[in-house]
């Protein structure tokens, strides 16, 4: 069984990267829009 | 020596005295008063920029988005984080890492869902939202929402009263100064550089406070190395908490600190975690935002920032208490803690450090609520509704008359004093309610604002009626069960009372029909939905850029 303290890592890690893989989800129009310059 | 008292919110700091000579009392004296100086002056420099209240509310000059982002996660996290926490983990053992395990991860996976559509909404035509009321009072169009909200957000004074009541229990303990001192002189510092520079100030500075945050968490965190003998430091601590009579299993058995008892006490937590970013002092940093490509950058060092200073500090109470099981009061493992692990010299500069973590939440608390009296308080509730010397067109437009314009943000300024003066006040007074007001500024708050806030984000129909019976119930809720008594946890309240306050709005909505001008204004965002077929010309998607 693993220990609780190892339990809880995962899950902040786990969020973060849920968190990033929204992020490029629903910001990355805005990174082209930026480089490309068009509206 | 330890003494001290444990707070009302989160557990306040208790301190060892640190100083034991002359020359570090000299040397925590330039050190505090060097950073002061270095805080005014950057009040200072917004001062200089802010001219109109959408500078004194949302900021001035160029912001870049990752200062923004790193002041977000700063704000967030707050002495809380750095002291209260780690004072739980320090009295239940392992459990109290769930507070990490929900605080560092959902709040960052709330601001990527909500950052996005709020900044739209609050950006549309020649008019920014500059306040959450403000977002709420034009979406819906309703002069209610937006001074009800406002004025329930003016309860975030006793937040306030919370945060100086810690920093002059520091000032005590560190500097040997007197309680009542060291309470004015933290409010006083604050609303100095919150009152000249609005957010301007309020970001610089929490750019200069979250780095040195950043910095004391993971030197706290990596202290563990050298006081618990190696790489192996985890195990080794956790078996010394156990040995010490710890807890170090998942969940409490004790009533006390029942917080952590079960899977459903830490939903509830969870739940906590994802809404407090809605509290207006942290939602308007998305509005400071300057332009919608940036808020990428922005989301992203709100991640950064929540990570290192949430995930790293609770450790702290736990490193306390495998040294010593017997500090007659949680609150002081931390700077207990750190009086062992470091050097004089060194624990004095960290010490400085917390009291910066104080400042972070205080300002920008002080920065919001006077821009809410500023906004919406004065400029629409006095100007605008009481005596019209500008109408609400006009603000739309951003045609407002100097005259209203610079009275506003005089109101503004004054709102500052006038929070940081309450503040006080209650922080004097000390009284044993203090929870319960507290509460009712956060989870009260959340409770009134969460469900028409969600609405109004993803629901096109949704009706002004229905936010407005939102608000109200959802708080009026929370006030008869928490404190009417009813329910003795604000914890196991407020999902119940956003529930509440989610079928008032879903059934008043379902009751009315459609709202022509909410609907107006979320087709002029994202264009009228194919489906709908009413007869009129569709408003054209705006397009959300330039």
């Amino acid at each position: 069984m693993v220990a609780f303290w190892v339990t809880v890592w995962i899950l902040i890690i786990v969020q973060m990267i849920i968190g990033i893989v929204l992020m490029e989800l629903m910001y990355n129009d805005d990174d082209q829009r930026a480089a490309t310059g068009v509206s | 020596m330890i003494s001290g008292s444990i707070s009302s919110t989160g557990g306040w700091v208790l301190q060892s005295n640190l100083i034991s000579n002359t020359g570090e009392l000299v040397f925590a004296t330039v050190l505090f008063v060097g950073y002061t100086i270095v805080l005014l002056y950057l009040g200072y420099e917004g001062y200089r920029k802010t001219e109109v209240l959408d500078d004194f509310a949302a900021g001035s000059g160029r912001i870049k988005a990752w200062w923004i982002g790193l002041s977000f996660g700063a704000t967030y996290a707050s002495a809380n984080m750095f002291i209260g926490v780690p004072g739980f983990a320090y009295s239940a053992g392992t459990p109290g890492l769930w507070w990490i395990a929900v605080f560092t991860g959902l709040p960052f996976i709330g601001i990527v869902l909500i950052a996005k559509r709020f900044y739209k909404f609050g950006d549309l035509g020649d008019h920014r939202d500059i306040t959450l009321p403000d977002w709420l009072g034009t979406r819906f169009n309703s002069p209610f929402l937006r001074v009800s909200s406002g004025i329930i957000s003016l309860l975030l004074a006793f937040y306030v009263a919370g945060q100086v009541i810690g920093a002059g229990t520091m000032f005590e303990r560190v500097f040997d100064i007197p309680y009542l001192a060291g309470i004015v002189i933290a409010a006083v510092i604050a609303a100095a550089y919150v009152a000249g520079g609005g957010m301007r100030s309020t970001i610089l500075t929490d750019l200069l406070q979250s780095v040195i945050m950043i910095a004391i968490a993971i030197v706290v965190f990596v202290s563990g190395l050298w006081m618990f003998g190696g790489l192996n430091w985890i195990p080794t601590v956790i078996e010394q908490v156990s040995a010490n009579g710890g807890n170090t299993g998942m969940y409490t058995t004790d009533t006390l600190t029942g917080l952590y008892g079960g899977p459903i006490p830490v939903l509830s937590i969870g739940w906590l975690a994802i809404t407090f970013i809605l509290l207006p002092h942290l939602m308007n940093r998305v509005l400071t935002v300057q332009s919608e490509q940036e808020l990428k950058e922005f989301v992203l060092f709100s991640g950064i920032g929540l990570f290192f200073m949430s995930a790293f500090m609770q450790w702290a109470g736990l490193y306390a208490f495998a040294l010593n099981p017997n500090l007659e009061f949680a609150d002081a493992a931390v700077p207990y803690y750190i009086n062992q692990a470091f050097p004089n010299v060194v624990a004095i500069i960290i010490t400085v450090g917390l009291i910066s973590a104080i400042l972070t939440t205080t300002d920008s608390l002080l920065q919001g609520i006077g821009s809410i009296i500023g906004n919406d308080v004065y400029k629409y509730g006095v100007e605008n509704y009481l005596l019209n010397n500008v109408t609400t067109e006009e603000i739309l437009a951003n045609d407002v008359p100097a005259d209203v314009e610079k009275r506003s943000v005089w109101a503004a300024r004054f709102g500052v004093a006038f929070a940081a003066l309450v503040g006080l006040g209650i922080a004097y007074l000390r009284p044993p309610s203090l929870t319960i007001v507290t509460q009712l500024g956060i989870t009260g708050l959340l409770s009134g604002i969460t469900a028409p806030l969600i609405a109004g984000y993803y629901w096109r129909d949704c009706s002004r009626r229905a936010a407005e019976a939102g608000l109200i119930v959802g708080f009026g809720s929370y006030v008869v069960l928490f404190v009417g008594g009813i329910i003795d946890s604000f914890f196991v309240t407020f999902p119940i009372s956003t529930f509440l306050s989610a079928v008032a709005v879903v059934a008043v909505t379902m009751a009315q029909g459609e709202d022509a001008y909410t609907v107006d204004r979320w087709d002029q965002l994202f264009g009228q939905p194919a489906d709908v077929d009413d007869g009129t010309t569709g408003a054209a998607a705006k397009q959300s850029d330039d």
